[in-house]
Parts: C-alpha cells; structure tokens; sequence
C-alpha cells in the first residue's frame, strides 16, 4: 500500500481537483434533494413563502448581472419585475394567453425594455445611473398607474385566474415545484452566461471601460447586453410572483422593490454568484420570522441594512470565504508549529520574480 | 498615403480655455521606433488618447496604416490593428491573469460573441493564452488576480496583452514609469526586442531609455512639437535643451 500511495506530485492534485468537484457535486445533490422536499415538511403558508423565496431569489441573481458583474448601480429594476407582471395579468385576463406564451412575452418586453434602459443610461456611472435607472422606472410605473384601461390603474388586476397551468401545478406544493424548476433553469442559463466570455467581458467593462475599449470591445453594447440579460430575468420573476399571487397592481413596480433587490445583492454578497439569491432568502426569511414577534418589521430591515453596511461589505458569503480562509490558516499554522513558512509566502508574488526573471 | 503606420496631421485638442494639443503633427512610418519626449503638461499622453481614439481631436486628422480614422471610436481602431498600454496600469485588476489574456485574445476572433460556454473552453483561447503567459514569464502567476502582483509584473503584463492581439501599430505611455532600476531594465530590453514588423511609439521620461529605444525622436513643449529628428540630433537641440532647462540655457 505505501509504495501506492507514493504518486506523483500531479496525480495528488488531481486528486485533490476532484475531491473538490465531488463536494460541489454533492453540495448541489443535497440541496436540490432538500429543496424538493421542502412541501413535504411545511404547511400552505411556508410553502408560499418558500416559492417567494425562490422567486425572488432569481430576481436578485438576474438583477447582478447588472449590479455585482456589470458594477452599475440599478435602482429601477422593479420596472422590469413588474412588467413581467402585468404581462400575465394583461394577457391572461384579456386574451387567456397560454403559460409558455405570456412567460415568452414577459421575456421579450423585459428584454426590450431593459436594453432601453441601458442605452440610456450609457453616459451615466454611479450616483447619476442611479437616479437615472430610478427617474425611468418611475416613469414606468407611472404609465402603469395612468393607463387604467389596460392595467386597472391603482387597483391593479386583481383575481387573476390559473387555469391555463396544469392543475397539477396550479396552487401550492405543485406551483412550488414549478417555481423550483422554473428558478434552477434561469439560475443555470445565468450561470452559464456569466461564466462565457460575453459575461466575462461584462465583468471586464466594470473592472475598466478604457481598457476593454482599447483591446477592441464595444463596451456601451456589453452594457446593453447586461441590462437586457438582467431584465429577461428579472420580468420572469415577476410572471412567477404574479401567477403565484393572483393578482398585480402598481405594489409589483414601486420602487421599494428595487431597494429591495438591492439590499440582497449587497447582504448575500455581490461579488459571489449565488450571493444575492441567498440574500434575498435571508431578508425574506427574516421578515417572516420577525412578524410573528413584532409589526415593526421595517424597522428591524433598517437596523439590518445598517449592519450590513457596517460589518458585511462584501455580504454574507464574503464573511463566509473570509471566515473559512482565516480558520483554514489558523488550522495549518497550529498543525505544524514552527515548521515551514505559512502557504502564502511560498508563493508571494513579490518573492517569486527574481527567480523568473533571472 | 499608405507609407506612414500612424499619422496625426494638425492635431489640435481644445479642453475649455486650454489647448493640450496645437497643431501637432506626427508621422511614424511602419517599422520606425518613435519616442515622443517633454516636459510634464507638454500633451504627450493627450496626443497617445487622440491617436487611440479615447479622445476626438477638435481639429485635424489620425491615419492609421494608410486609413482615415479620425471618427472611428477606440474599439475599431484596436480592430485595425492598434494597441497601446497606458500610464498608469490599467487591466481588469479583479480578474485572474489567465482570464485577462483570455478576454484579450476572445476580441480578436468570434470567441466574444460566446455567451453559452465558459470563457477558458471557447476554442483554443485557453491553450493559447497559457503560451503567452510563457513567453513573458507569468505562468507561475496565472491563476492569481492581477491585483496581487507586484507593480513590475503587471506593466509587463499590459505589454504582453499589447502583444498579444499581433499589433501593427504599438503605443507605449510611459512603460518603465514607477518601476525599480532593475524592472525598468528588463522592460527596456523587452521592447528591444519586440519584432521590426510593429511601429512602436512611446512616451518616455527617461532620456537615457528614450534615447536607446528610438529610432527618431520628437520633443513636445506646451501642446506644440519643437523638435523632431535622431536621438543625436535632438540631444543637441537648442530649444530641446531651453526646453529642459528652462531660462538656466539662456543664460
């Protein structure tokens, strides 16, 4: 056995490459396992609250590709959740449209309307995109509160009806698993996207619009690109949170939601895929639990957004690499006492270029 | 028409009440190794932004290889084959080296319209990505965020993404600037050694590098060119030297 064990160097990494794909592989069986389940152990309501976390969860990772990997400030992508709302409130009630086709229609003017917003927001950054992003969804929001005729206008479209879902999935555990499947393709298509090289030159605008320029990049149409991908998925969300509620009013484009949105891209973690839409399952979560102790819920949001920005900049999933990095240091350093020099100084890229160099 | 590499014929760039560039002409012919020296404020790097394309110039013209592009936005000039780095470090400090490469090398063909697969296994950009980290010395660093290297290796790193998209035309802001003795030494003689085919224009502080690298030399003063010739030349130049010197050449 010992003179098996003795591999080479690179037959252990490798072996250690897949130990880690075997964790992530299993990490990702467990919790699609666990989230399958999750009907089986609560009652109608947490079910309801369970596919509202779902629901919202894609709607913070669609709304970070714009925010985390695109690194603009949107404050106005309630307008594109809302759109995916009255979609189905509009065409369904008016033309009983079918699933797949107000679900496509969604996509198409949440798109659209996205890649408008992104071309006029093209010579504004940070505060200024900002206020822009909001002036814009206001103005959406506005058209829906005026056009009365088409929306209901303050009232909304209220009793919204579900038979053009298979009864099977209509209502409560069955329209959780739905939702679940519905989130876990967009999930993964984002995932895809932000990986490839369109995504990842994304990234590279918001890293430095000078340099990608001048490597050959377009960078106002991959900003454009960022908002459409970002708002297809974002009016997804809102056809889900609509076919699930019942109804829409000018509630699903208020402003608050974009506040929202953005509270649990900045709490999950930003810079983390997966960040945002453990963000918004926290503060989801927390309300919940919250209400049932105390009504003064917002003001339990506020202390939150304060410790947030005080203590968790890079969200939670920052402090959670953080905390893992530091214990997984401290372990090493405790396992071999004054042995060699710790693991980063080995490879110090201020040690190593004499070496190259020479 | 078509003998110069890059040309900027009475270039003027206006900012409000001032003129950064006036009346600057410049032709570099291909192959030439042009320094453009002068003391700070003289529109060096205004000049580099016009001829790149980050700026638009108020008045005048930029040909590249023989092309009118005094309209064309930066991305399709670095499409016709121009490339440049710029005076402070500028790379996508958040990403991996190999991912810097990567994206640089993606513009270059179709491979940044991919929006399916990931970035590393669209085609061969991988693969070669890895064979230019190589041939400038920063594999060992590939997997590292360009922020964590140290200031030396990461403007050798905007020089081999420079390289890597097989420029005609290369435009060098200051590239030894903020480096220790010993960086900015291996950075000089790794633009030495870049192939003739590449007209090089570089903005240099360093008169020694300057006049070493260069095959001609012009020297700018108050957005205006004063002088223009070999290294030998322009060393002994009177207003290079008034230039230099200020009033003490006067005296």
């Amino acid at each position: 056995m010992s003179v098996a064990e003795k591999k080479p160097a690179g037959a252990a990494k490798d072996r250690v490459l897949s130990r880690r794909g075997i964790t992530v592989t299993g990490g990702f069986a467990v919790a699609a396992v666990l989230l399958v389940l999750v009907p089986s152990f609560t009652d109608s309501f947490y079910t309801f609250v369970a596919t509202r976390m779902l629901l919202l969860g894609l709607f913070a990772t669609a709304y970070n590709t714009v925010f985390g990997f695109g690194g603009m400030s949107s404050l106005g992508h309630a307008a594109f959740f809302g759109i995916g709302g009255y979609t189905v409130g509009i065409a369904v009630t008016r033309w009983d449209w079918p699933p797949l086709v107000v679900l496509a229609a969604a996509v198409v003017l949440g798109a659209a309307v996205a890649a408008v917003f992104g071309v006029m927001c093209l010579r504004v950054r940070g505060i200024y995109l900002l206020l822009l992003t909001l002036a814009l969804a206001q103005a959406i929001a506005g058209l829906a509160f005026y056009q009365t005729e088409w929306t209901g206008g303050d009232n909304g479209i209220p009793n919204i009806p579900r038979d053009g879902l298979p009864s099977s999935v209509r209502e409560g555990d069955g329209y959780y698993m739905l939702t679940l499947v519905v989130v876990a393709v967009c999930v993964a298509l984002l995932w895809m996207y932000q990986r490839s090289p369109l995504g990842m030159s994304v990234v590279g605008v918001r890293e430095s619009e000078a340099r990608m320029s001048a490597t050959g990049y377009r960078t106002g149409r991959l900003r454009v690109v960022a908002f459409t991908v970002s708002g297809a998925f974002s009016a997804v969300a809102g056809v889900l949170e609509v076919y699930l509620q019942g109804s829409v009013s000018t509630a699903n484009m208020s402003w608050l939601i974009s506040a929202d949105v953005l509270v649990f891209a900045i709490l999950g973690g930003a810079r983390h895929f997966l960040g945002p839409f453990l963000g918004a399952v926290l503060v989801t979560g927390l309300e919940v639990w919250v209400s049932t102790y105390t009504d003064r819920w917002t003001t339990v949001l506020g202390i939150v957004y304060i410790a947030t920005a005080l203590f968790l900049a890079d969200g939670v999933l920052g402090r959670a690499g953080w905390a893992v990095r530091t214990t997984k240091s401290w372990w090493e350093k405790k396992s071999s006492p004054g042995g060699a020099a710790p693991p980063g100084a080995a490879a110090d890229p201020a040690g190593v270029p004499a070496e190259v160099r020479a | 028409m078509t003998e110069y590499a890059i040309a900027g014929e009475n270039l003027t760039m206006q900012f409000g009440a001032f003129r950064a560039n006036d009346d600057v002409t410049l032709k570099v012919p291909a192959g030439e190794r042009r320094a453009l020296i002068g003391p700070n404020g003289a529109g060096k790097s205004t000049l580099f932004n016009l001829l790149a394309g980050q700026l638009r110039p108020t008045e005048g013209t930029v040909s590249l290889l023989g092309r009118n592009v005094t309209r064309l936005p930066a991305h399709r000039r670095a499409r016709l084959g121009l490339a440049r780095t710029f005076q402070l470090t500028d790379l996508l400090d958040e990403l991996s080296v190999r991912q810097n490469v990567e994206l640089t090398l993606a513009a270059q063909t179709g491979a940044h319209r991919v929006f399916w697969r990931p970035l590393g296994s669209v085609g061969r950009l991988a693969a070669q990505a890895m064979e230019v980290l190589e041939e400038w010395d920063l594999a060992a660093f590939a997997d590292r965020a360009v922020r964590e290297l140290a200031y030396g290796q990461q403007r050798v790193l905007e020089i081999a993404l420079a390289m890597s998209r097989e420029p005609q035309v290369l435009l060098l802001d200051e590239p030894t600037a903020g480096l220790s003795p010993a960086d900015a030494h291996r950075l000089t003689s790794l633009v030495a050694a870049l192939p003739r085919t590449i007209t090089v224009v570089m903005i240099e502080h360093d008169m020694e590098v300057a006049f070493t690298l260069s095959d001609q030399v012009s020297v700018l003063q108050q957005g205006r060119v004063i002088a223009e010739g070999t290294p030998d030349e322009v060393s002994t130049d009177n207003r290079v030297l008034e230039a230099y010197l200020g009033e003490a050449a006067d005296a």
